[in-house]
């Protein structure tokens, strides 16, 4: 597995890929921080860190749109599943390698909370916890993107499904007041925002956890169903 | 080394392969011959656990590749028809993750060295690898299907788009990498098959046409006997001393060479040397013979023979399949 995902870091950073997508995070949120923070000489990181979750919803089918359509492109999904490693690996490989570019990007935004710790006094409970939100909503949408591009041999198409997919689990959240009763309930069971909201008030949600976790879960699995049964049958 | 049982495989209402069965012996060569759509590459793919059959069992050094197929495709080196390189990548980072892919974690470094100086690319080892020839890019793909020392090497179309002093270089490779390995290729260049191969497999929409060496496809498939000779002498004598021989089914005139000199062919009894009987009919009769040959079918017409021929009979090929 780690082998899938050191390769796939390096097919990140020896292109421009990573450091354009990353510098689009970083500057987006340092944007925020400042709109947020310094300007409104505010040290609550957390209303700045609410609306990283939609810009990473841009950038998450940008960074995973490559990560089986590019095999297929080249043929080298010929020489990894003719290799002695299994398909579960390669898709995890690869998640974890997107996984880790996100986790990289994250890791930039520290010099937030640094500056706003050396400034004032914020509640590193809610810090805490909005990072945790942000990862775990950050790895279900890279969840959605990885599924996206391996359903399809061209690249842009694995883009504009992911995006699709992500944009309707964000509407999901807008769009549940237009229902009532159960379809409501479902529609917010749809929501990959609605566990997030906890998170950002400082609360560590066991139940949240669980959600993003198994929503992962599910889109590697389907992953993982789609190689099986259409690339290798 | 590989035992195939019953393979088929089928895409909806297509049998791409349908009921094929063989064997690789060790340190063989096996040339898979067939036209385009034939299930060359489908058989391939299966054996190498690329797809999966949907009857049928693939036995890889006495492992089966359904049950354990990652013991088993440790003994495999593919190489697809176009390589599976990655363009960013250099020679040496590339053929280390193919290294790695295998599971030779730690001795990665020493074994691309080694594949690197058996494919004759130690020169580019740091270049990038879409900086590189078509020519470069095989052996790539050669040396990638090399990492691990893997018992068989299946090599699908290795001299595909190469120029003629890069097919040479390659078949000259797959020649000497066989004293260690046992081969499956596939290739539709007959002469190349015909060169390199102990043994031929030739498809036909996805079954097994016939198997056997290139020398004896050749004969076997040869239902007539037949020669060339240039006689000196009058047409309509020439004609009707070869023709009142026991054993000759047809002679006519091919080529006029000179006035009283032409070329004719000879067809006779299947299995029956005529030489001998035509050269003493035709020095009784005082016409010199200028020229015989022995017309043998090529793997190309009996390739021809094969995939054009619907009605080939089946007694003809149980002839030649030795199963």
């Amino acid at each position: 597995m780690w082998i899938i995902c050191k390769r796939e870091l390096k097919g990140y950073f020896y292109s421009p890929q990573a450091y354009i997508l990353m510098g689009f995070f970083l500057l987006l949120t340092g944007f925020l921080f400042s709109d947020f923070v310094i300007r409104a000489s505010s040290p609550n990181v957390q209303y700045a860190m609410s609306s990283w979750p939609i810009i990473f919803l841009f950038i998450a089918p940008m960074l995973t749109m490559k990560l089986f359509t590019e095999e297929k492109k080249n043929g080298t999904e010929k020489l990894i599943f003719s290799s002695p490693v299994s398909v579960e690996m390669v898709v995890l490989g690869k998640f974890f390698s997107a996984c880790l570019v996100y986790l990289i990007a994250l890791g930039f935004t520290l010099i937030h909370v640094i500056i706003v710790f050396m400034l004032g006094k914020p509640d590193i409970g809610i810090v805490f916890s909005s990072y945790l939100g942000n990862i775990l909503l950050g790895f279900s949408f890279l969840s959605v993107g990885i599924f996206a591009s391996s359903l399809t041999e061209n690249q842009i198409i694995a883009g504009v499904i992911s995006f699709g997919m992500l944009l309707f689990f964000w509407l999901a959240d807008l769009m549940q007041n237009m229902f009532s009763g159960v379809s409501k309930e479902f529609i917010k069971v749809l929501s990959l925002f609605e566990p997030y909201a906890p998170f950002q008030n400082g609360i560590v949600s066991l139940s949240g956890i669980i959600y993003y976790l198994s929503f992962t879960g599910i889109f590697l699995f389907l992953t993982i169903r789609v190689i099986k049964s259409r690339w290798l049958q | 080394m590989i035992e195939v049982k019953n393979l088929s495989k089928t895409y909806g209402s297509l049998n791409a392969v349908s009921d094929i069965s063989f064997s690789l012996e060790d340190g063989e060569i096996l040339g898979f011959l067939g036209p385009n759509g034939a299930g060359k590459s489908t058989t391939m793919n299966m054996i190498c656990g690329l797809l999966v059959p949907d009857e049928g069992k693939i036995e890889i050094n006495g492992i089966d590749l359904l049950e354990s197929p990652k013991k088993a495709k440790k003994h495999i080196g593919y190489l697809p028809e176009n390589p599976p390189l990655y363009p960013e990548m250099t020679v040496m980072e590339y053929l280390k993750f193919c290294c790695e892919l295998k599971g030779i974690g730690k001795k990665s470094k020493e074994e691309s060295s080694r594949v690197m100086y058996l494919c004759g690319i130690e020169h580019v080892k740091n270049r990038l690898i879409k900086n590189l020839s078509k020519g470069y890019k095989q052996r790539i793909g050669i040396a990638a299907a090399l990492t691990g020392d893997p018992a068989v090497l299946i090599l699908d179309e290795p001299t595909v788009g190469l120029d003629p002093k890069q097919i040479i270089e390659i078949r000259n490779m797959i020649k000497s990498l066989s004293k260690n390995h046992s081969i499956i290729l596939s290739s539709h260049i007959l002469p190349e098959v015909n060169a390199l191969c102990d043994r031929v497999i030739i498809m036909n929409k996805g079954k097994i046409a016939a198997i056997d060496t290139p020398e004896n496809l050749s004969t076997d498939f040869q239902s007539v006997s037949k020669l060339y000779v240039e006689v000196e002498g009058p047409k309509e004598e020439v004609l009707y001393t070869i023709s009142s021989l026991q054993g000759i089914l047809a002679v006519e005139v091919v080529k006029e060479i000179d006035e009283n000199i032409f070329g004719y062919q000879v067809e006779g009894e299947k299995n029956k040397d005529l030489r001998r009987p035509l050269f003493y009919a035709l020095a009784e009769s005082r016409m010199p013979i200028l020229e015989m040959t022995v017309k043998k079918m090529s793997l190309e017409d009996v390739f021809l023979h094969i995939t054009l021929n619907e009605n080939t009979s089946e007694e003809e090929l149980n002839h030649v399949d030795h199963l």
